[in-house]
């Protein structure tokens, strides 16, 4: 009799043990795995572009790779319909919504679409609004910032490069708008403070980077951070420099989550 | 003895080992409530007030049906001209007061009704929320389903080599997740009520709250119309009275108006007589002149 009690005071225990156990393991629901799915999704986009990052010839993409993100986007999309994740939660799809026109578009635009949903705008240069000296021959002369323009620049004209520049960067030519935009920092004796140039060549990086030359978009920054400057780094350049393992730039923690991890 | 304590021992260790597996259990259950169970208690929620809602309005209904034949029997022995005119008076008031009645039954039970409508849309609206179908805020701005085939094209017209392919698998689970993400967009309908099913039943439960408020109106405004009846009777008695202490103001003809379901009061001057006008008699100057 007494053994009998003992056994079954062992079962209990044991079956409370086991159950008390389970109650600490998280619960799989269609949350979670939608939350999984997104994870993957980052995760196979991160890879794609730590590799055009590194790479030092001509990226390239495995066609399995496009098509197992375009699979995870369907995937994304469907959760989120489905109610499973929240449009907040769902990341920056970069064949949905960002539709490279080339596959050396692809990790660039995937990185500008992360920016854009954290207000972050890679082509806001913060020009606007401000007026700009510089000096030819001790005769000192302001410019402000000129709007996009489809007219062809004459040589020389840096104001009209810029202007056309950023008419190419809305059109998404970006071999061309960096070459513009290298017209339009070059200003006459330089302007005071810097700014001008700054911003520009941190633009021609960004245009690079979406060519998918981020060798060359490194160059480019490596070389506009070391000029004098008398304005803050803004964030576009800073995300950017980190990106392409320039250290020292510090990041808010939402931007930095955008950035690609290591692995 | 011996063996009755043994027995107690077993039976406390017993309710200590059920304790235990209870305290065990507990936290998975607070941790991680189903949630069929929530929508079962919606579902529950729901289906209650519309039972209760219906079978209040019915009952109202038939309680209504029952005042209301008794107010056509009352309403006989106003027109009967053989019966004396307290009688006739008294048999007024009766189809009001019953007429009255019939419209409070029938208003109270809408407005109970609008309660109960009200918690049923509420639980539908839970239920709708709980399958996920209810999101039409969180569709606004997703990459539409029409557009898909487009950047499908789009991405297969990247510059890859002629001869670029994929593996089998590869192309399996990217057709597999089309095919999800077209169940999906079949299933997630836009606007209230999500599925197709819940929009039915929301747009029925939206029918009949509208006809609910119509009943509340409808009955508020019968009512009013019954007051306006029982001035008319109170004025008839006192054109009544009035004829009597005043003597004989000449043929009048009977009549008996009706405003919707409430009759106004008979017209009966001091001959037996209906009055032609609901308007107070005007006095002539010259007769007035002439006491």
């Amino acid at each position: 009799m007494k053994t009998n009690l003992i056994m079954k005071l062992t079962l209990a225990i044991t079956l409370a043990a086991l159950v008390t156990a389970q109650a600490g393991e998280p619960q799989i629901t269609a949350q979670t795995v939608a939350q999984d799915a997104a994870a993957e999704y980052k995760t196979a986009l991160d890879q794609v572009i730590r590799a055009a990052v590194e790479t030092k010839d001509q990226f390239a993409i495995d066609p399995n790779d496009v098509a197992r993100l375009r699979g995870l986007e369907y995937e994304l999309l469907g959760h989120t319909r489905l109610g499973a994740l929240k449009k907040a939660d769902l990341p920056a799809l970069v064949f949905a919504e960002g539709k490279p026109q080339t596959i050396e578009e692809i990790p660039g635009r995937a990185l500008e679409l992360r920016l854009l949903k954290l207000n972050v705008n890679p082509w806001e240069d913060g020009l606007t609004n401000k007026a700009f000296r510089h000096s030819i021959d001790d005769d000192e002369r302001t410019f402000i910032k000129p709007p996009p323009t489809n007219r062809y620049p004459e040589p020389g004209d840096f104001q009209a490069s810029y202007a056309y520049g950023m008419g190419l960067i809305a059109r998404r030519e970006w071999a061309d708008a960096a070459k513009h935009l290298t017209d339009a920092a070059a200003v006459p004796g330089g302007t005071v403070g810097g700014e001008w140039e700054f911003q520009i060549l941190v633009t021609r990086a960004w245009a690079e980077a979406m060519a998918g030359d981020f060798a060359k978009a490194k160059a480019t920054l490596a070389d506009v951070l070391a000029r004098e400057h008398q304005c803050e780094v803004p964030i576009r350049g800073r995300f950017l420099s980190r990106l392409l393992g320039m250290e020292g730039q510090h990041l808010p923690p939402a931007v930095q989550a955008a950035l690609p991890n290591e692995n | 003895m011996k063996h009755n304590r043994s027995d107690s021992i077993q039976h406390r260790a017993s309710a200590l080992a059920t304790v235990l597996i209870l305290l065990a259990v507990w936290p998975v259950q607070a941790q991680n409530e189903v949630k069929s169970t929530d929508l079962t208690q919606a579902l529950k929620v729901f289906v209650d007030n519309m039972n209760v809602a219906q079978s209040s309005e019915q009952a109202a209904h038939s309680k209504a049906a029952e005042l209301i034949k008794g107010a056509e029997a009352a309403a006989a022995q106003i027109k009967d001209t053989n019966l004396p005119p307290q009688s006739r008076f008294e048999a007024h008031a009766k189809v009001i007061e019953l007429q009255t009645q019939a419209v409070r039954t029938q208003l109270e039970a809408a407005r109970q009704s609008a309660k109960l409508l009200a918690a049923a849309k509420d639980a539908l609206h839970n239920i709708s929320n709980d399958l996920g179908s209810n999101v039409p805020e969180e569709l606004k701005g997703l990459p539409g389903p029409e557009d898909q085939p487009k950047v499908d094209a789009a991405v297969g017209n990247l510059n890859f080599p002629a001869d670029a392919g994929i593996d089998p698998e590869t192309a399996e689970a990217l057709a597999a997740a089309r095919t999800y993400y077209e169940m999906a967009c079949k299933g997630a309908v836009r606007g209230p009520g999500g599925s197709a099913t819940l929009q039915t039943v929301a747009r029925r439960l939206t029918a009949w709250e509208a006809k609910n408020r119509r009943a509340i109106v409808l009955s508020d405004a019968a009512l009013r119309r019954l007051e306006l009846a029982a001035v008319s009777g109170l004025t008839s008695v006192g054109n009544y009275t009035l004829d009597q202490a005043l003597g004989p103001q000449g043929s009048s003809e009977q009549t008996s108006l009706t405003i919707g379901v409430a009759p106004l009061a008979p017209e009966i001057s001091a001959t037996g007589e209906t009055a032609a006008s609901l308007l107070p008699a005007k006095v002539s100057l010259r007769r007035a002149l002439a006491r």
